[in-house]
């Protein structure tokens, strides 16, 4: 009883020891390209955390996340570039814009399923690019230069620590999103979707509501780490969002276990770490992890932490109990 | 300019349709997607700037003769044959009672892997293919058709020709047809499974490989990423004929072919990539079969 | 809580699967609706449950037409349905799994969920206490944090019919409830399914083809036929019914059963 407490208190604090170790890295020491490199990671911890919604949760496929990514960071440089808009007000916006876009994107899903969906939303990425690669206001393939760094009251993020905060404060607080998603009527509603759309339907479950909302949210963060990109890079061209980030993104989640909070977390830190820190192996690196990802289908479907969370749930749920018992 | 795009269009769309009878027939036995394949028909315009190469034709501004382009076309479609039946037994037969969530990812990481490989193997720059005809042509009321776009038509046609036949009247044709019917019945009949999806992996490999030297010889390019626009394109067409259909993948890729190379040409050439995948989502949306139902082939 | 199925027929590709088919459950009854393979039980149940519009005819409830609503609205109309293929959640843990069935009844939003108000918390623990009385009383308390997929198939089936009742929905649609029991399994279906009523007071209509949990559970039949209502009555009406027992046996059988 004594152990399963402790396990208990452990997965209870995973998640604060988590924030507390990204709050304090910097500190440790460590070069700005390390800092670059975590910028990075938090950025695709929000791109692949927000898929996760989408397809973790909700059952639907999707293959073109960049798309989001570029919409948000398009909108965003926009704004801040043509009318001058500040930080916040402009990466509001373009969530908004992700998110109308996710509706969008949302409703073929209305009637499509699996490969079909997915070979969708795959062109949905594709025009995405088509069009910010031919428009004249994005520049085409020539890219938007001299996007403004964020600033909030006077306070300009131009350091890598600095947007290093940044980035994992959103990154974070989408993972806090996600997690309590999980506990709320919305949340149950969008895992019943995925596990038997039938049964749902016949619980009250307005499915096509669900599904189109899950893509609204999912593309209203990944248009968050859209505009914290085109800021943090002050440049952005067609080229940073193409279908290989899209399959990216969606492997970081399958990777680390999909539905699950903590997956995306860790295939983002392997995915977007693992090459950077295996530079001398740059080569090779997109090799292995193509044989990597064949080899834990074949070993491990559920992704590395699937099993594990499953299990997470049901431990999660006795603690909140004992919690209560202790209240009362 | 209408019917000049309208032979444009059908030269690529030919192209398509080899490709899109891969994912197809695929599709039709183990339903899903097999992402690699693009890069199987990448492979295959590999195989032929080598063979070209070792025949000793210079690929800048150099001809081939038909002869040469056979010589190639033949062991380059073997060569991806062996690749597809290589990729299917290790990198999919494993998972084939898994989900098919599982053999997708499996899929994107084995074209990662032969993207990449193709990469670190053969540099990423694009190299220069030779050509076939040096670019003549003849003219019929106006409209300029090069001998290699006639050529391309042609060589897809007849192979196209040739898998219906085969299909329809071998053995080995008939059981991959039962398998796409019903997977459990042919096997209760006594159909090898595993004889079959290798057969059907060797076969849509090998008319990638052709569609890849095909292409290789008409844009007088070849690179490591080639695979991934045309695989969507191709996958694309599949759909719009009707997945795991045969004639609807043929139909599908030449309509594809010929919507876009119209729309390139009357609504803005830039936003020909975005055309093809518009006509993808409302067909789709429509039509959620495709234009021909799956599978009596 | 009256439920009237009002000459309804339905039409598949031109075939008839049924045609002007009428009834009406009485509340807190426990009706059963019966007939030989293929002779449209299912299809009638479906389009009682909304899955399928029918191509003519009506399904009131409390006097309101449900025929042209979108399915998910049947909750709101106080119908709620199990599967003859059990329908769980199967990654969801038992207790998830009856607390989407109180989908209807929450109001919280994401919102609330996120900030983790006063009513969340409290509209939450509702809900787990209310879920957790069910599981109490159909004996599944102790498998509350499984995976639904874990469990036996067995404890499968009540887990799918609390879901049903969690919704407090009046009349309760089970589609072969008894399907894959063995005959423990189904005696205590028989007192399962009368405990519903008569301890919840909910109305039942079940489809069923293991005809001794239809003659001793059931209180009134309807026998399909080829989608066209044969019999109504009572159990043991039903039993000596010429009709019926040529539909299920052949005409032969039933003149020798009744001379």
């Amino acid at each position: 009883m004594g152990g399963a407490k402790t396990m208990a208190t452990l997965k209870n604090a995973r998640w604060p020891a988590f924030a507390v170790a990204i709050a304090v890295a910097p500190a440790l020491g460590g070069s700005d390209y390390m800092l670059h490199v975590l910028v990075l990671i938090g950025l695709y911890v929000i791109l692949a955390e927000s898929l996760n919604i989408v397809v973790g949760f909700t059952g639907q496929f999707s293959l073109g996340h960049a798309g989001f990514w570029a919409v948000g960071s398009y909108v965003s440089a926009l704004l801040l570039i043509r009318l001058g808009l500040s930080f916040w007000t402009a990466t509001l916006i373009s969530m908004a814009a992700g998110y109308l876009m996710g509706i969008v994107l949302g409703l073929p899903a209305m009637r499509l399923k699996g490969d079909y969906l997915c070979i969708v939303t795959l062109g949905f990425g594709e025009i995405v690019r088509v069009f910010a690669t031919n428009l004249e206001v994005t520049r085409g393939p020539m890219g938007l230069p001299g996007i403004p760094v964020p600033e909030i009251a006077g306070f300009s993020f131009d350091s890598e620590k600095s947007m290093y905060y940044l980035s994992w404060a959103c990154a974070l607080a989408t993972i806090y999103v996600a997690a309590k998603m999980r506990h709320s009527r919305f949340g149950r509603a969008l895992m019943s979707v995925r596990d038997d759309e039938l049964a749902a339907v016949s619980l009250g479950v307005n499915m096509t509501y669900y599904k189109v909302q899950a893509f609204g949210l999912g593309g209203m963060f990944a248009a968050l780490a859209g505009a914290l990109y085109a800021s943090w890079a002050t440049f952005i061209s067609p080229d940073v969002f193409q279908f290989s980030d899209s399959a990216n993104i969606f492997c970081m989640m399958i990777l680390g276990g999909l539905g699950t909070i903590a997956g995306p977390v860790l295939g983002a830190f392997l995915l977007a770490g693992l090459p950077e820190v295996l530079r001398q192996f740059a080569e090779f690196r997109l090799i292995i992890l193509g044989l990597l990802m064949i080899v834990l289908m074949i070993y491990r479907p559920g992704g590395i932490l699937g099993s594990y969370d499953t299990a997470g749930v049901s431990v999660k749920a006795r603690r909140r109990k004992t919690n209560k018992g202790a209240k009362i | 300019m209408f019917f000049q795009q309208l032979v444009n269009g059908l030269a690529v769309g030919g192209i398509y349709a080899l490709i899109a009878i891969g994912y197809t027939m695929v599709y039709g036995i183990l339903f899903f997607v097999n992402f690699a394949h693009g890069d199987i028909y990448m492979l295959g315009t590999y195989c032929a700037f080598f063979i070209f190469g070792f025949i000793g034709v210079e690929a800048t501004g150099g001809v081939i003769s038909v002869r040469q382009f056979f010589a190639a076309l033949l062991p380059s479609m073997l060569a991806c044959a062996a690749i597809g039946v290589v990729l299917e037994k290790f990198a999919y037969r494993p998972i084939r009672n898994g989900s098919r969530l599982s053999a997708m990812i499996s899929a994107l990481g084995a074209s990662l892997f032969l993207c990449n490989g193709a990469m670190y193997l053969f540099g990423s720059q694009t190299k220069p293919m030779p050509k076939l005809f040096a670019g003549e042509y003849f003219t019929i009321g106006g409209t300029i058709i090069s001998y290699i776009q006639t050529a391309v038509l042609l060589v897809s046609f007849v192979l196209m020709v040739a898998l219906h036949l085969f299909i329809r009247h071998t053995k080995l044709g008939k059981a991959i047809r039962a398998v796409s019917d019903d997977q459990r019945a042919a096997v209760l009949m006594g159909i090898d499974m595993d004889r079959v999806i290798s057969a059907t992996f060797a076969i849509g490999s090998a008319l990638a490989g052709a569609a890849g030297i095909m292409v290789g010889i008409y844009y007088g390019a070849v690179y490591p990423s080639m695979g991934a626009v045309a695989g969507i394109k191709a996958f694309t067409a599949a759909i719009l004929g009707g997945i795991g259909n045969i004639p609807g993948a043929m139909l599908g890729g030449v309509l594809l072919g010929v919507i876009e190379s119209l729309g390139g040409a009357y609504i803005s050439f830039g936003y020909r990539d975005a055309v093809a995948f518009f006509v993808l989502i409302i067909t789709l949306c429509l039509m959620p079969t495709g234009i021909l139902k799956k599978g009596r082939t | 809580m009256s439920l009237s199925i009002n000459e309804v027929s339905k039409v598949f590709g031109g075939v008839a699967a049924l045609s002007d088919v009428s009834f009406s459950v009485e509340p807190g009854s426990i009706f059963g609706l019966i007939g030989p393979n293929g002779a449209g039980k299912t299809t009638l149940f479906n389009i009682i449950a909304g899955v399928f519009k029918p191509t003519k005819g009506s399904i009131l409830m409390n006097g309101r037409h449900l025929e042209n609503e979108p399915n998910y609205l049947r909750i709101d109309r106080s119908i709620a349905r199990t599967f003859q293929n059990i329908r769980l959640f199967p990654n969801l843990t038992v207790l998830q799994n009856i607390v989407v069935g109180m989908h209807n009844k929450l109001r919280c939003t994401m919102i609330e969920a996120i900030l983790r108000s006063a009513r969340w918390r409290a509209e939450e623990s509702a809900a787990k206490l209310r879920a957790m009385e069910l599981l109490d009383t159909f004996g599944l308390a102790n498998r509350r944090d499984a995976i639904a997929k874990s469990l036996p198939y067995g404890e499968q089936r009540i887990l799918e019919i609390t879901r049903a009742l969690v919704t407090d929905s009046g009349v309760l649609l089970l589609d072969e409830p008894a399907a894959g029991l063995n005959n423990v399994e189904s005696a205590r279906l028989v007192d399962f399914i009368r405990m519903i009523r008569d301890k919840m007071g909910r109305t039942i209509l079940l489809v069923e083809h293991d005809m001794n949990v239809v003659m001793k559970v059931c209180e009134r039949l309807v026998v399909l036929d080829h989608g066209v209502k044969i019999a109504e009555g009572e159990p043991r009406e039903i039993q000596k019914d010429k009709q019926v027992i040529g539909a299920y046996l052949g005409r032969k059988f039933a003149d020798e059963a009744c001379c």
